[in-house]
């Protein structure tokens, strides 16, 4: 148990360093939008970037 | 530009994807008389832009625009993905909470007003968005409670860790010990700052004199920190530091949720600005320039074209036509216009250009007074926050004493004990489940009358409708849809005069030309002439026609006949040039919105009095009245008649609920004890009302009273609950019964099930 004494100051600093980071990232900007990345990860916006489709299976895009 | 023209764009654009992704129906897309592809070529002025963009190093300019129109988050994925198409955007990224839209590209390759084009494309309406002192604020806040919702998060999953460890026994106490020290580290930046917000708050209250729930639960929070400090400290007694963290957590997370519900109802656009158009052409060193309309001073020259608003008040110099007044007074129906008349900022010019000479610029503009009047009226609000906490604030003055009693009593006893006994008390009954049953009931119910369209503006306006006795209505664009419709046609040859009169009213823009489609855009007129506030003359198929009033029409009996099924219509003559009668009459209604009939029933069984207010002096308001059923109905009142009669009820004990949607509304709604919208009206009005109803419908009047009374019911049901519990465990806990994971455990749950008990009314409505 004496791992303890490692371990719990370890964890201390490991929260810290979660603290800093989470505040740094709040006060950059990436919580102004709590809404639309919920959304965003399912649109596909990179159709581009796929291999090309049959026609069949693109009809619903129209 | 309508409905049509936007899908097909969207469709063009290779976007139809959007409908797949949409889950809120689109609003319907307003004709917003911008059909030439010059009418936003004023944001490509330097003078225009230098007020909302910024350059950036690498030659590309980026600017924010506010959007309004958007229902869901496929709507962003639209205005991203078309913009993206655009040659030289780099980025544009809309925020769904605020409706802003971030935009960089290279002016040299898009100018500026190709995004405003292409937004009008798809429906979506735009202007410039500049950092305000208040847009700062909110932003400010919401990061302030994100991290203190973070801070006590991380620290509440940590001492939940560590405490757990302690509980479970058969743990050597230099162990403990090392636990208790690392929840202490812990809780420091929760006590001392995440609680900041409650530790103010409760100054503020001590200050004024008026016990909130501050108070307690800043004294719970200091009084169970300090001693568990010391415990650890001493290492002896217990400490509570899971209790501090937790409910530092969870008052802060209902706070948060409550804000977000306000912060999302700021967004809709408000305030002068909106009302007036961004830029408007001046006479400059012998030309037509492009000013914005924030430069224009008294004595200028400008040039309002049709379509376009007005930028101030002035006096028309030359040019005749007809003003749509409908954001200032309410009332659809336009007024003519001509050299040397009086017009007013926020306006619109629909059908002839106007030179206009500045009377008042923006800032002194009638509009402008109109916003202060509101302002004045609003101070009238009776403050419903205070009311709400009378009763809370006699409970808290009631604990306080209570455990200070207990702890001096507890001296003669036990002195060793006395003052864990008194915060065990205060713990225990700390109000934690009678605070969160307001709050979460409130926003829960918002969260839940937000997805069906309808917008509470203020936390906990819509609670007050369960008092209201008195309901008033307003006329025009309330209990009528503010659109003209042909109701019944008298004719020998109805096809045919119909045709006459849809090719004729084509080249007017008068609310009424509206109710007449044309079914063979082949029939056309020839040598039109419109005649404002009168009619139209014009040759259709070989003869010459007039159609309007009976005394246009030179009509030698002017008397109209009467309908056979409607009695509240305004009759439209045809006639032939040079001859005396009339060859068709068409009856013309603002019609009645087709649930109008329905929301006013429910809302009478309810029994509730219905009073109808209107600004329109005709003889239509009493009509709609006795149509209604509605018993009390005053014509032609004024802003301030509507005021005082509000008022006058309000004095004789009356509770009273206003609906409405114009802005000469707009004061009597701030001074009623409940002010309720149709989103359709004028943006200024929606301001000042405290629930908004998004769908222009009046069916959502009878949802929002049953919720009201819902939400009530269980606001109810929680404090009862609340109550029961301290009633029950404070006599324990004063006896010194109760151990402290027993009063832990106790003010956990009893907060939980009011929680739970609150979400049921999160459910979407139907």
């Amino acid at each position: 148990m004496d791992i303890l004494y490692l371990l719990i100051p370890l964890t201390i600093l490991l929260i810290t360093g979660a603290i800093v980071a989470f505040i740094w990232s709040v006060k950059n900007g990436q919580f102004d939008d709590l809404d639309s990345p919920a959304h965003r990860i399912l649109f596909e916006d990179d159709a581009d970037r796929m291999p090309p489709q049959k026609p069949d299976k693109r009809e619903d895009a129209g | 530009m309508g409905c049509q023209a936007a899908a097909t764009t969207i469709d063009a654009c290779g976007l139809g994807h959007f409908y797949q992704y949409r889950d809120q129906p689109s609003d319907p897309v307003i004709d917003r008389s911008t059909n030439d592809q010059t009418a936003f070529d004023g944001y490509n002025n330097p003078q225009v832009q230098a007020q909302f963009v910024s350059q950036k190093s690498d030659g590309q300019i980026s600017f924010y625009l506010q959007i309004s129109g958007i229902t869901c988050a496929a709507c962003v994925w639209l205005i991203e993905q078309r913009l993206k198409q655009l040659p030289g955007v780099s980025q544009a990224a809309l925020n769904l909470s605020t409706h802003r839209l971030l935009v960089t590209l290279e002016a040299s390759r898009t100018p500026v007003s190709d995004i405003f084009t292409a937004l009008g494309a798809l429906g979506y309406s735009a202007k410039p968005w500049q950092r305000t002192e208040k847009s700062t604020h909110f932003e400010q806040t919401q990061k302030d409670f994100i991290i203190r919702l973070g801070i006590a998060g991380i620290g509440l999953m940590q001492i939940m860790m560590n405490t757990t460890a302690t509980y479970i026994g058969d743990i050597a106490w230099e162990y403990v010990h090392l636990l208790r020290w690392a929840s202490l580290i812990f809780t420091l930046p929760v006590v001392l700052y995440a609680a900041l917000p409650f530790y103010r708050a409760a100054i503020r209250d001590l200050k004024t004199g008026h016990f909130g729930m501050d108070v307690p639960v800043s004294l719970a929070l200091i009084l169970a920190f300090i001693p568990s400090a010391w415990a650890t400290l001493s290492q002896t007694g217990e400490t509570y530091f899971e209790s501090v963290t937790m409910f530092t957590f969870f008052l802060l997370l209902g706070r948060f949720l409550e804000f977000r519900a306000l912060l999302k109802l700021d967004h809709t656009g408000h305030g002068l600005d909106d009302l007036l158009p961004p830029f408007t052409q001046r006479w400059d060193k012998g030309e037509w320039q492009r000013v914005s309309s924030s430069e224009l001073a008294v004595g200028d020259r400008i040039l309002i074209l049709p379509g376009e608003k007005i930028p101030a008040d002035g006096t028309v110099l030359s040019g005749e036509s007809e003003i749509n007044a409908a954001t200032f007074t309410g009332e659809f129906a336009p007024l003519s216009v001509a050299p040397g008349d009086a017009i007013q900022a926020g306006t619109l010019n629909t059908d002839g250009a106007l030179e206009v000479s500045v009377t008042h610029s923006g800032q002194q503009s009638s509009m402008s007074h109109m916003l202060t009047l509101l302002d004045q009226a609003a101070s009238y609000k009776p403050a419903i926050a205070r009311l709400a906490d009378t009763g809370a604030s006699y409970f808290v003055i009631f604990i306080l004493l209570l455990a200070a009693a207990t702890g001096l009593i507890w001296l003669s006893i036990d002195a060793t004990r006395a003052f864990w006994i008194a915060l065990s008390v205060l713990v225990i009954t700390c109000p934690c489940a009678l605070s969160l049953a307001t709050p979460v009931s409130v926003t829960a119910s918002i969260s839940a009358l937000r997805q069906s369209g309808i917008l509470p503006t203020q936390g906990e306006a819509f609670l007050q409708l369960k008092h209201i006795d008195t309901v008033i209505f307003d006329k025009t664009g309330t209990l009528t849809d503010g659109q003209y419709s042909l109701v019944e046609t008298l004719s020998d040859h109805t096809e045919t005069h119909l045709q006459v009169a849809a090719a004729l009213e084509h080249y007017s823009s008068h609310p009424i030309a509206k109710a007449f489609t044309n079914a063979d855009p082949s029939i056309v007129a020839t040598e039109v002439m419109v005649h404002p506030n009168a009619g139209i003359e014009g040759t259709v198929m070989g003869n010459k026609y007039r159609i309007g009033t009976p005394a246009f029409c030179c009509v030698s009996d002017p008397t109209t006949p009467l309908s056979s099924t409607h009695d509240d219509v305004q009759w439209i003559a045809l006639s032939v040039v040079g001859k005396q009668d009339v060859i068709a009459w068409f009856a013309i209604q603002d019609c009645l919105r087709v649930d109008a009939k329905i929301a006013v029933d429910t809302l009478r069984s309810r029994g509730l009095s219905l009073h109808l207010l209107t600004g329109d002096p005709s003889t239509q308001g009493n009509k709609i009245a006795a149509q209604l059923n509605i018993a009390h109905c005053h014509s032609g009142k004024t802003a301030t008649e509507k005021m005082h009669y509000i008022k006058a009820l309000q004095a004789e004990g009356h509770r009273v609920a206003m609906v409405g949607d114009g802005v000469n509304d707009a004061p009597a709604m701030a001074c009623a004890d409940v002010a309720i919208a149709l989103s359709q009206g004028a943006e200024l009005t929606q301001n000042s009302a405290d629930i908004i109803l998004m769908t222009p419908k009046l069916a959502p009047l009878a949802t929002l009273m049953a919720h009201s009374y819902r939400t009530h019911r269980v606001i109810k049901q929680n404090l009862a609950w609340g109550l029961l519990y301290n009633g029950i465990a404070l006599p324990f806990a004063v006896a010194g019964y109760v151990s402290p994971l027993i009063a832990a455990i106790g003010m956990s749950f009893s907060s939980l099930l009011v929680v739970v008990n609150a979400l049921g009314l999160n459910r979407r409505l139907t």
